[in-house]
């Protein structure tokens, strides 16, 4: 079955079992009105599009900052393998709400930052590497011994080793866990609208404030969140299947 | 004349196993040596420890007169001097057959790929499995993936090579190809230190044979005094369970 095809019918399950709860809620007699849903749709264009571009700024800060982490936990230097534990322990021990706002109230205003889009996307990043690192570490770790002995006796240094023997093997098992990550933190940056990041979830808050109807925008929100996620755990789900099968490296495929 | 490999009191203990306890062993150029013992006798981590793969706690391991130590500056260099065959091969697996050969020349020697790739596919041919170099190891039988992994030690032109039990994880019909080419190798004046459970290939190639048991040698001799006549009983006893 094709990406598309899979894609599509996972949607159309989704909506018909949305459609089967509205209808419940129908004969119930729930009164139900979209129409400040049409009314303010643009909001919920710019939303998304807000969304996408924090997902992207948030995602590549954390691939960036993800391999520091990761090269900091498997460093030779006590001190800076500390360090790396230490941002992972933080960053997974305490809720990225809490995070948002040390960021929003107390770090960007120490830098002099007023842009409630880049704070919150940058704070995301900072978020997601601790959990992105993890899979590069783990990535790196799941590469056998003799990979590294057989490199290291032929006088490869470390830096060598990493980059021409260990990464092009480990890459292919980082991926799958990586689209999760992106799923992920796609969910996670509806938490943006609380520093009023105008996000999609930001839209769903200022049509429920404006018309007193929190159902419906919700809903509708929820449905756009659904179809940005689902393809991609789809595509997750192919990669693996497809990285499982070969043991060839990545630009083979 | 310096030694080319010459270990002094080497031990090696992890946790409370012994693995190498006061080991004194010097292999001259061009000297085939093959080290025999039960399985956890030391032979691995003898070998382990003259390429710095392991450190010994205590006494010093020399390469042509250089002390290999696991934390000098240089300990890349020094490897790059000596060859390794592991007993499961553990070839790239995400590089052909010539490119696992040509990737050490061209990353520790600064060889252009051209060059490095030409000497690559002669090493290939000398271990007879040239007609494989753009395959990937997955496509590879235990003997040919072993004499790629040897070609890949010999492309850094080394000083000495060695052999972690190299046929042990081969399907018997196949020990005779690596063994051949080893044996070739040994002809050629290799200096070489193998660890090994093949008693016929200690015999007809190795100059010196060390019987190894508890991280000790516990007897070291031409090939015939050590199956022939061995002196200690442990040797004889080990011999008569494996001969």
């Amino acid at each position: 079955m094709t990406l598309g095809r899979q894609a599509l019918v996972r949607v159309a399950i989704t909506a018909a079992v949305l459609a089967g709860v509205g209808a419940v809620l129908t004969l119930s007699g729930y009164p139900w009105d979209f129409r400040p849903t049409v009314q303010y749709r643009t909001l919920y264009v710019q939303g998304v599009a807000v969304t996408l571009g924090a997902a992207a700024v948030a995602f590549s800060v954390g691939l960036v900052l993800g391999t520091v982490v990761a090269l900091a936990r498997l460093s030779r230097i006590l001190v800076v393998r500390h360090c790396g534990d230490l941002y992972v322990e933080v960053v997974r021990g305490t809720p990225f709400l809490v995070q948002i706002m040390i960021a929003y109230f107390g770090v960007a205003p120490l830098l002099g930052i007023d842009d409630k889009f880049w704070t919150g996307s940058v704070a995301l990043g900072g978020f997601a590497a601790a959990y992105i690192g993890e899979v590069f570490r783990a990535g790196i770790e799941s590469i056998e011994r003799g990979q590294f002995e057989a490199a290291r006796a032929l006088g490869l240094n470390r830096a060598r080793t990493l980059r021409h023997v260990v990464l092009p093997q480990a890459v292919k098992r980082m991926i799958p866990p990586l689209t999760g990550e992106l799923i992920a933190l796609t969910k996670e940056s509806s938490l943006l609208s609380l520093i009023g990041t105008q996000e999609l979830m930001f839209a769903a808050s200022q049509i429920s404030a404006k018309t007193a109807k929190s159902f419906e925008p919700h809903l509708v929100v929820a449905a756009v969140y659904l179809t940005i996620t689902i393809p991609l755990s789809v595509l997750a789900r192919r990669l693996e299947r497809r990285l499982g099968r070969s043991a060839r490296p990545l630009e083979h495929l | 004349m310096t030694a080319r490999i010459s270990l002094r009191g080497v031990s090696k203990r992890y946790g409370d196993v012994v693995a190498l306890e006061g080991i004194d062993l010097d292999v001259a150029k061009g000297e085939v040596v093959v080290c025999i013992g039960p399985s956890g006798s030391g032979k691995s981590t003898l070998l382990r420890c003259v390429n710095g793969l392991e450190e010994a706690d205590e006494g010093t391991v020399e390469l042509e007169g250089e002390r290999v130590e696991v934390l000098r500056p240089d300990i890349d260099r020094l490897r790059a001097e000596v060859g390794m065959v592991f007993q499961h091969f553990h070839l790239f697996p995400h590089l052909t057959a010539l490119e696992n050969v040509a990737l050490a020349p061209r990353l520790v020697r600064g060889k252009p790929r051209a060059e490095a790739e030409r000497h690559a596919v002669a090493l290939l041919e000398r271990v007879g499995v040239a007609d494989k170099r753009d395959v990937h190891p997955e496509m590879l039988s235990g003997g040919q993936k072993q004499r790629v992994a040897i070609a890949r030690a010999l492309a850094m032109e080394p000083i000495a090579m060695l052999f972690d039990e190299p046929t042990s994880a081969l399907d018997p019909e196949m020990v005779g190809e690596v063994l051949g080419v080893m044996r070739q190798l040994a002809g050629e004046g290799m200096t070489m230190l193998v660890a090994s459970h093949e008693m016929g290939f200690a015999r007809e190639v190795a100059h010196r044979v060390l019987f190894l048991d508890h991280g000790r040698i516990v007897e070291a001799g031409t090939p015939a005094q050590i199956f022939d006549s061995p002196r200690e009983e442990r040797t004889r006893t080990f011999l008569s369970k494996v001969l």
